[in-house]
């Protein structure tokens, strides 16, 4: 018993007294969740106030035009809608968020069981934002459950013996543009793509960097290296685009096998789950969709993106250097140190994937993660916010800039060789 | 550079870790031609001293000058020297060959073929650098770090233990690229080494560090005559008195 004492003893103090033990067993699965559900949370939080507030103040911000002025139900159902009526679009768009055009023959349509037209226009200013888009999509939805509240309680018509009592056409003005409602779709979806694809390539960049390091110190070929007659920036500069080469094959590698799986699971689930329909939503996205979500940005949009994917990728490789420097003594340390670093810095990509801003505050503090300025000037560049794309992008530029001047001072022969110590340090003579 | 000039100067180094002085004001010379010695047990300070005399740490007081040079050196000093740690690795998913292409490459840009031609005569590895390098072994590692060194026409090879861990095949062949690199090129050797036989064999001047001091210096056999003794390990002990 006392021999088996002595034995767990010296696992304990073997095992807490590494550096890397204490980072990715104890203080790092300490962090990552909770800091992901206080992000989360507060982000939730907010866009869902904001959400509430505009269906709250729905009623007296829709405007209707009614087509046949005289129409029964488009009457009632502009009253219930708690909407003013209006002569035309044009004139009803500029003072309202939302214009909903109930069009001629909506009574006789939809007794005589063929569905009638409605067209709602919205005016979307951040069609990245969940906010703007759940209340398109809240309205159109509000506007069909009006309807059939209106056939039961004025005609006594049972709602579900129509089939389709209304078809609902959404359309969206957008920086002084018409669009159609699935052009809003695509908008989000671009904006969950290009958030999706700094994550991806960040967190494959930051590991990769931290495993150079974890490789050079676990096959002792640190002192070849500085001692090479290039200059320490060269040295990093070199280290970097070989990471973001094989990042580079790591991120096209995902993107097969996600293209695999996308192709594949309608095929497998063609049925269903266990015979359970999935219902159609207009939010699904696939590759080809964000190619084509792409494509019909600007030139400009796709610089932008292009160029903040690549500076993303170059930053998140050079913190994935530093936390190789600080935390990745072998291979081993540095796969998982690298990993619960890349998720936490990752933090912020998760949040504005489901829609969502990080509230000021976070945004001031996750603008020392490599990933997230990057993105959000190329989001904002591409949703045409040139201040906020400005402020972003100086925030990107310092950031870079500190981050490499960082690195260029801690790569420095005497720390690469004794690493960074949290204790004092061993001599090595 | 003066002809009569060392080709190194070391000049009353100093190095400290928290409160331990790893080496203490140390220095030496090393001419053109010479293979010098330093001598001591595990933990003396030959590494510390080697390390700063690469120019990978920076010495807390004194200074290292290279023909007539002073630290710290930019790329054109640093290529002229070669250092090859103790416990130098090797990058294992890289064949022999790719590892000297690299190399050569760096060192010497456009005039790397005839570098690695030269490097893989030296090394004796033959087919075998074709190889991944995992796969050698430890004699084998070391002849290739070694060939990879003296392809690029060194001014100086600072070499800690070159041979620790060696059997003695090995350790013969490196002793003697080693020495008749110095003696063909006209380069100056730093080598490290607590074994007193390779020493005696391969050491133009020797100083005995202990503790982070040097302690005596000299010719190997101008040593032995002084203290009127059979080997160095015999010298060493009586300049420490035998305690570490």
């Amino acid at each position: 018993m006392r021999r088996l004492y002595v034995l767990a003893v010296k696992e304990v103090k073997e095992l807490i007294r590494d550096r890397y033990v204490l980072f990715s067993v104890i203080l790092a699965p300490l962090l990552v969740l909770p800091l992901l559900l206080g992000v989360s949370y507060l982000a939730v939080r907010e866009a869902g106030g904001a959400l509430e507030k505009a269906i709250r103040e729905l009623p007296g911000n829709v405007a209707v035009v009614l087509e046949d002025p005289g129409d029964e139900m488009a009457l009632e159902v502009a009253r219930r809608l708690g909407a003013r009526v209006e002569a035309s679009v044009e004139e009803a768009i500029a003072r309202y968020p939302a214009v909903v055009v109930l069009h001629s023959n909506f009574t006789k349509n939809i007794l005589e069981g063929k569905p009638a037209t409605v067209t709602i226009t919205s005016r979307v200013e951040r069609p990245y934002s969940l906010v703007e888009v759940a209340v398109v999509t809240f309205l159109a939805q509000g506007l069909r459950d009006v309807v059939s509240i209106v056939l039961m309680e004025r005609f006594n018509v049972d709602p579900r013996l129509i089939r389709t009592p209304v078809i609902v056409e959404s359309k969206v003005l957008y920086k002084g543009e018409l669009l159609e409602g699935s052009r809003l779709a695509q908008l989000y979806i671009l904006n969950m793509g290009l958030a999706f694809i700094i994550f991806i390539l960040g967190v494959i960049a930051l590991q990769v960097g931290t495993l150079s390091m974890g490789i050079e110190r676990e096959s002792r070929t640190l002192e070849l290296l500085l001692m090479l007659p290039i200059s320490r920036v060269e040295l990093i500069a070199g280290k970097v685009l070989g990471v973001s080469t094989i990042s580079l094959m790591g991120f096209a590698s995902f993107l097969v096998g996600l293209s695999i799986t996308i192709l594949l699971a309608p095929v497998l689930f063609a049925e269903g789950f266990e015979g359970i329909q999935q219902p159609q939503t207009t939010m699904q996205w696939s590759p080809i969709g964000l190619i084509e979500a792409f494509r019909t940005t600007s030139v400009t949009s796709v610089v932008a993106v292009v160029a903040s994917i690549a500076v993303a990728m170059i930053s998140t490789t050079i913190v994935g250097i530093l936390v190789g420097v600080l935390l990745a003594g072998d291979i081993r340390g540095a796969l998982v140190s690298g990993s619960y670093v890349a998720l936490i810095l990752a933090i912020p990509l998760m949040v504005e994937m489901m829609g969502l801003s990080l509230p000021t505050p976070l945004q001031i503090a996750f603008i020392t993660s490599p990933m997230y300025p990057p993105f959000k000037t190329a989001q904002m560049i591409v949703f045409g916010e040139t201040g906020l794309a400005t402020a972003y992008a100086i925030a990107t530029l310092i950031n870079v800039t500190m981050l490499l001047a960082i690195t260029v001072l801690m790569v420095k022969s005497e720390r690469l060789i004794y690493g960074i110590r949290l204790r004092k340090p061993r001599v090595e003579t | 550079m003066d002809p009569g000039e060392p080709l190194l100067s070391v000049v009353n180094i100093v190095k400290r870790f928290g409160g331990v002085t790893a080496v203490n004001r140390v220095s030496f010379d090393v001419r053109a031609g010479e293979v010098f010695c330093l001598v001591g047990p595990n933990g003396a300070g030959k590494t510390t001293t080697l390390r700063i005399i690469a120019g990978l740490i920076e010495p807390d007081e004194g200074y290292v000058v290279f023909e007539g040079r002073r630290q710290p050196w930019g790329p054109d000093v640093r290529r002229l020297i070669a250092y090859i740690p103790e416990d130098a690795g090797v990058y294992r998913n890289l064949t022999g060959f790719e590892y000297l292409e690299i190399m050569a490459r760096l060192y010497l840009g456009e005039r790397w073929e005839d570098a690695v031609r030269r490097a893989a005569e030296i090394s004796g590895l033959g087919v075998r650098l074709r190889d991944k390098i995992g796969g050698y072994s430890r004699g084998m590692k070391r002849r290739l770090l070694l060939a990879g060194a003296l392809m690029i026409n060194p001014r100086l090879l600072v070499l800690d233990e070159p041979t620790a861990g060696l059997d003695v095949t090995h350790a013969t062949a490196m002793r003697r690229m080693i020495l008749d690199y110095v003696r063909g090129s006209g380069a100056a050797a730093v080598v490290s080494s607590h074994n007193m036989l390779e020493v005696s064999y391969m050491c133009d001047r020797v100083s005995l560090i202990n503790r982070g001091v040097i302690v005596e210096s000299g010719h190997p056999r101008e040593l032995l005559e002084r203290y009127r003794v059979e080997n160095l390990e015999e010298v060493f002990v009586r300049v420490t008195g035998g305690g570490l």
